[in-house]
């Protein structure tokens, strides 16, 4: 029991920061550009979701919260193609002034939580949770009482049938024109420009779908956390980086649609080997090195294969 | 995909397996007193970050809870500064069944409320400035209690009538564009209007002002001059000291750097009371009280610190009473004991 309660926990969570890897994939993998605003973004999408909440639109606060990303990608997409700065700088350039704007949403604090002022049936001023699409969601169970189906259980299903859709939506769309000519900027975009694609609007669009997904993740975390906090975004990047590689690594390199799903796939066990590493019997602090050792680990597995593979070729030789 | 679903199933496998080596986790897995059998109360402390005031707090609860001669468990847990931690460990505790637990700082309760939530764990929470706010204390909150680490703002008016008891007219000081300087001097505003106490305010826009704005408060005829926890004010300590006490007035602050900086007196957050409150909040909830009915605490006693030097230059004449329970801070001489 503890450990399925525990495997749904980092499922779950794992999920929350799938479209994070997804977003990470599409820049990294797909237009083959490192972008930095992922830090900015993902804190961005948080704090519009968490604004419109509280104004009483949980679903529609999804939908900012990626526009709100969407936006950041475009800065940053401008800088690169319009100004020429160099795509990491254009990233971390975007990512630090987000920081003021993130703060201004939440209107001049570091912290949010997802509630409104309400009267109560006694006549009382107090403050109401927000409803949020994951609280509506477990209203679906109420009075079905299972064990099995736990809040973790109910994030997990709902999650997933986002991540589920998104992937589809997302691997039908790099099959469109539109999709092909984002794949193909990433690819060779010299070429692109000789057929007289405009290249700066395919970047443009890429880089917005990118940090569109990515602030997507940071908004669902925020209406299942129920609070937009501004530390949120640390490490984002480096963390759904991991994902995409540790899920290219373990599950191949095989097409976009394949790509797609190993990102989904690396977010997952990236957080199932930070779950264990924090159950393994040692100072917490000591957590940071042992995942990015396991990280490390994974990392080296494929070229380990490899050379086993040479090996025993030629020994049979 | 076949791959796929083989290499997670084989990273589950490799993940229970862990999991179940090491079943306790945490850095000090200890437990206090044996004079009752049966299974521990198990108890766990979760902060965000390593911070000598987070660190200070953990170790007064865990070491109040120790005293006390109770058969409980205590893990520490730390997510290291990574947010996305904070839900995994708290995670962990539910699923090793811990009776209570322990967040410090507001994000963590917040992420304690939302995994723990409605099956019943009690929640004591520890330093959390505004728990209103933080959305830890409605009706969806009947099983949250703790401590905020908020300093009302009656406590900085007492500060000033504590040394100055027939001030007549306080200024308050500060930058516009700090909201944690405007937000302490707006509660202590509304206080003074309360309680009927005259006062001047000025804000300044950057530091270039700041001696103007000094001097035009002091023109006005206040007796005491406050600043909260203001950086930028507090990066031209001399400047406003100068200003001030020259003209007599003293300097009252938001922080201890800035006592140690040249300002008078301050009050702060005094971290071992935190802990020691909170852990008493767990004692009470062992023996049976209902974190329902207890409802948060602010802290009954604060740190306080005063300048003997500055003490000097604007020669006071305060009655050696005033400051009883003060702890020195830079002595007359000059020596400071303050710790960065």
């Amino acid at each position: 029991m503890m450990i399925y309660s525990m495997l749904i926990s980092a499922l779950s969570q794992g999920l929350l920061y799938a479209p994070m890897a997804l977003g990470v994939f599409v820049t990294f993998r797909i237009l083959r550009t490192p972008d930095l605003t992922v830090d900015g973004s993902f804190v961005f999408g948080m704090t519009v979701c968490a604004a419109v909440t509280i104004a009483g639109h949980p679903v529609l606060a999804l939908l900012a919260g990626a526009a709100a990303g969407a936006l950041a990608g475009l800065f940053t997409a401008l800088l690169q193609t319009k100004l020429r700065v160099e795509p990491i700088l254009a990233g971390i350039l975007v990512a630090a002034g987000l920081y003021t704007v993130n703060y201004a949403v939440l209107g001049g604090q570091s912290n949010l939580y997802l509630q409104h002022d309400a009267v109560n049936s006694a006549g009382a001023a107090v403050k109401e949770a927000s409803p949020t699409v994951y609280k509506n969601f477990a209203a679906l169970f109420e009075g079905v009482d299972s064990k099995l189906l736990d809040s973790n259980a109910q994030v997990l299903l709902l999650t997933l049938a986002v991540v589920a859709a998104l992937t589809a939506l997302l691997g039908v769309f790099f099959f469109t024109r539109p999709g092909m000519a984002i794949r193909a900027t990433g690819d060779n975009e010299e070429m692109v420009r000789s057929s007289s694609i405009n290249a700066d609007l395919t970047r443009t669009a890429g880089v917005m779908l990118a940090n569109a997904l990515v602030a997507l993740s940071g908004a669902l975390l925020c209406q299942q956390q129920r609070y937009a906090d501004l530390n949120c975004g640390s490490s984002m990047l480096v963390m759904g980086l991991a994902s995409v590689i540790i899920g290219q690594v373990l599950f191949g390199d095989r097409g976009i649609v394949g790509g797609l799903i190993s990102a989904v796939g690396g977010s997952l066990l990236y957080r199932i080997i930070i779950q264990a590493a924090y159950q393994v019997d040692m100072p917490s602090y000591a957590v940071k090195l042992l995942s990015t050792l396991i990280v490390v680990a994974a990392l080296a597995v494929p070229l380990a294969q490899r050379k086993l593979a040479r090996g025993r070729k030629e020994a049979e030789v | 995909m076949k791959k796929f679903i083989s290499v997670l199933t084989s990273a589950l496998i490799l993940a229970g397996a862990l999991a179940g080596c090491g079943s306790s986790g945490g850095d000090a897995a200890s437990s206090a007193g044996s004079s009752a059998g049966g299974d521990p109360y198990k108890v766990a402390i979760i902060q965000p970050m390593s911070h000598t005031s987070l660190d200070q707090i953990r170790d007064t609860i865990a070491a109040r809870l120790g005293e006390s001669g109770r058969n409980i468990k205590i893990t520490t847990e730390n997510a290291n500064n990574d947010s996305t931690a904070l839900s995994t460990i708290l995670s962990n505790c539910k699923a090793e069944g811990v009776d209570l637990v322990i967040p410090i700082a507001t994000s963590t309760a917040q992420s304690a409320k939302t995994v723990f939530d409605g099956d019943g764990t009690p929640i004591v929470f520890a330093a959390v400035s505004d728990p209103a706010a933080a959305g830890l204390t409605g009706d969806d909150c009947q099983y949250i209690t703790g401590v905020s680490n908020n300093i009302p703002a009656d406590e900085i008016v007492k500060l000033i009538f504590n040394f100055q008891p027939d001030c007549q007219k306080i200024g308050f000081l500060y930058t516009s564009s700090e909201p944690n300087s405007v937000s302490t001097i707006n509660s202590a505003k509304a206080y003074c209007d309360q309680e009927n106490i005259a006062y001047e305010e000025t804000s300044i826009a950057n530091l270039s002002e700041l001696q103007t704005a000094a001097e035009t408060l002091i023109a006005k005829g206040v007796d005491a001059l406050y600043t909260g926890n203001d950086n930028a004010i507090a990066s031209a300590m001399a400047t406003y000291t100068d200003v001030a006490y020259t003209a007599g007035i003293p300097v009252y602050c938001g922080a201890d750097s800035m006592v140690a900086d040249g300002g008078f007196a301050t009050i702060g957050v005094n971290y071992v009371q935190l802990g020691e409150q909170a852990a008493d909040l767990v004692l009470r909830i062992m023996d049976g009280a209902a974190p329902a009915d207890l409802p948060y605490e602010t802290l009954s006693d604060y740190a306080k610190y005063v300048n003997l030097q500055a003490a000097d230059r604007f020669g006071a004449d305060f009655a050696d009473s005033a400051y009883q329970g003060y702890d020195v801070l830079v002595e007359a001489d000059g020596t400071s004991h303050f710790q960065k």
